[in-house]
């Protein structure tokens, strides 16, 4: 059995699966060693849902089959992984982090299951959320079967949500890499707030079938790493149509590198005062030094301003008609109030009351709002933002506070339903800080050669919280 | 303890789900009276919707989702 240095716990999808190749450990020995320490500080950071030891063992014995005899699949083969626990297992629970679905089953894996599956990656857990993924709107970080997230570089802080253990896993090394999802900021967040790379595909690119839903025009899978090239292998393995999601697209990413743009030929768009007046002041020196790493790689920054809409209210206005369908039953059973946080159970009842005018007007405007980003994007080739105005807030603190200056990209990206990536890239303090860059619709391959060119200047992504 | 693959039921489930307690202090109780959530959960609903009356739209518009048959 060989003796597993940390390095491996935080090394890339090509380093881990170079050692696989060049004989230094087993897949099984990998897998066995990633299950003790996901089981040991899983729940540590109450980023544990379940452990998946035995069907993971399993396949990586399969997995090791494959190599013996050369059959390579996909970059991903026999690289452990764990995903969010609104994404479907079969033989395990599914909680959807919230005690009314504690003993849930499916008897199907979801479709990026599936799909990582046929890839040789290596299921070894399911991670913790917020419970139905917050779209109730909850007031504290406690709103979870599991616990609030803890972030592994200060543990009085929020690792973010509502894909929270998928952020705290991946930053302390629990897992190579994660699947999360975003609604609006589920990605983002806790990427964010973790120090992780995490990237919100575009609207359709990657199958919800077999996963929760929460508001049909607005979910997306995405993949949550320690880099943007570890995102973008992910991504290649996961992406696809799908007819089983109605809101597939269709397509597929194809992680293409030697066809990467010229990062000199690009305009970045991006509004100079949401880098000081849009974040909270102990950030702004961290921001500013990533906008000079930036400007150092030769890349042309082009001031210009989102569009203006009430983001905020028009995502909320959609996600509460369609989450107040998907979670119909879930009120009038009365089984609402067995949700963790009073402010989410409150939402989801009132969520009953939207009115389809409403909703209507919101997904009219949403048409105007992808008009105007459709031309935001004829001028600039990129947009560049905080991914959030503050660092990870304090697990005791209410999460509607008013002092918190709103990051109107993640509202405004997710209507548009725009590819966005999240970059580490500083500290304020303890607590790392993202910076976000989004796209236009199918540009992924366009925004990770901008993350790989981000990540090739800074070492903000190499960084490791003390586990 | 963390539940295995192999020691399900879903029984088990639900009842561990009980007394589930996290590694640590969690926020502070929720003490504001469930009447005053459902008051601010209403007040923001109109909150919205007065934000997107703001908006002007003309009768072309279509919604941003497509039916195809």
């Amino acid at each position: 059995m060989p003796t597993f240095e940390n390095d491996i716990f935080f090394g890339s999808i090509a380093e881990i699966q170079a050692g696989i190749k060049a004989r230094r450990f087993s897949c099984v020995e990998l897998t066995r060693a990633f299950c003790d320490r996901l089981e040991r500080l899983g729940p540590r950071y109450n980023a544990l849902a379940l452990s998946l030891r035995e069907s993971a063992v399993r396949k990586a014995h399969d997995v090791d089959g494959d190599f013996l005899r050369d059959r390579i699949r996909s970059p991903l083969q026999g690289v452990p992984y764990a995903v969010k626990d609104l994404i479907a297992a079969a033989g395990g629970p599914t909680t959807w982090g919230a005690k009314p679905y504690a003993a849930q089953m499916f008897n199907e894996d979801a479709a990026v299951v599936k799909r990582l599956s046929k890839a040789g990656a290596v299921l070894i857990g399911k991670l913790s959320m917020v419970e139905l993924a917050g779209g109730g709107g909850y007031r504290f970080a406690n709103a979870s079967l599991q616990g609030p997230g803890i972030n592994p570089w200060d543990r009085s802080h929020w690792s973010g949500g509502s894909s929270s253990g998928s952020g705290s896993a991946v930053a302390a090394g629990l897992v190579p890499y994660a699947l999360g999802s975003e609604t609006s900021g589920s990605i983002l967040t806790p990427s964010a707030y973790c120090g992780i790379t995490g990237l919100r595909p575009t609207y359709g690119l990657v199958s919800r079938a077999g996963c929760m839903p929460l508001s049909w025009t607005l979910d997306k899978i995405g993949p949550m790493a320690h880099s943007a090239e570890d995102c973008a292998l992910v991504l290649e393995a996961i992406s696809g149509g799908d007819n089983d999601d109605p809101g597939s697209s269709g397509k597929r990413f194809y992680y293409t590198p030697q066809f990467a743009p010229k990062l000199t030929d690009l305009k970045f768009g991006y509004n100079p005062s949401d880098f000081t007046d849009g974040v909270v002041e102990q950030a702004r020196p961290a921001f500013s030094q990533a906008l000079d790493a930036v400007r150092s790689l030769g890349l042309k920054l082009v001031e210009a301003k989102l569009p203006d809409f009430p983001f905020s209210p028009m995502v909320a206005t959609i996600i509460s008609a369609e989450m107040g369908s998907v979670f119909e039953e879930l009120v009038a059973s009365g089984k609402v109030d067995e949700l963790a946080d009073k402010r989410q159970i409150a939402g989801i009842q009132v969520s009953q009351e939207v009115l389809a005018k409403d909703y209507l007007r919101a997904m009219r405007i949403r048409r105007l709002v992808q008009q105007e980003f459709a031309k935001l994007f004829w001028d600039v080739d990129l947009w560049l933002s905080p991914a959030l105005s503050t660092p990870a807030t304090r697990l005791s603190e209410p999460l509607d506070n008013p002092a918190i200056p709103p990051t109107p990209i993640i509202p405004a990206g997710n209507l548009a339903g725009i590819p966005a990536l999240s970059l580490p890239c500083g500290f304020a303090g303890n607590l790392p800080l993202g910076l976000a860059a989004a796209g236009p619709p199918y540009s992924e391959n366009r925004l990770i050669a901008a993350g790989k060119a981000f990540q090739s200047a800074t070492d903000w992504h190499k960084r490791r919280p003390p586990v | 303890m963390w539940p295995m693959a192999a020691k399900l039921s879903r029984r088990s489930l639900a009842l561990a789900a009980l007394p589930f307690t996290p590694s640590l202090p969690p926020a502070p109780a929720q003490t504001t009276p469930a009447g005053d959530d459902l008051a601010i959960q209403h007040q923001k609903l109109e909150q919205w919707r007065a934000a997107l009356a703001n908006v002007k739209l003309t009768t072309a518009v279509q919604p941003a989702f497509v039916f195809k048959a």
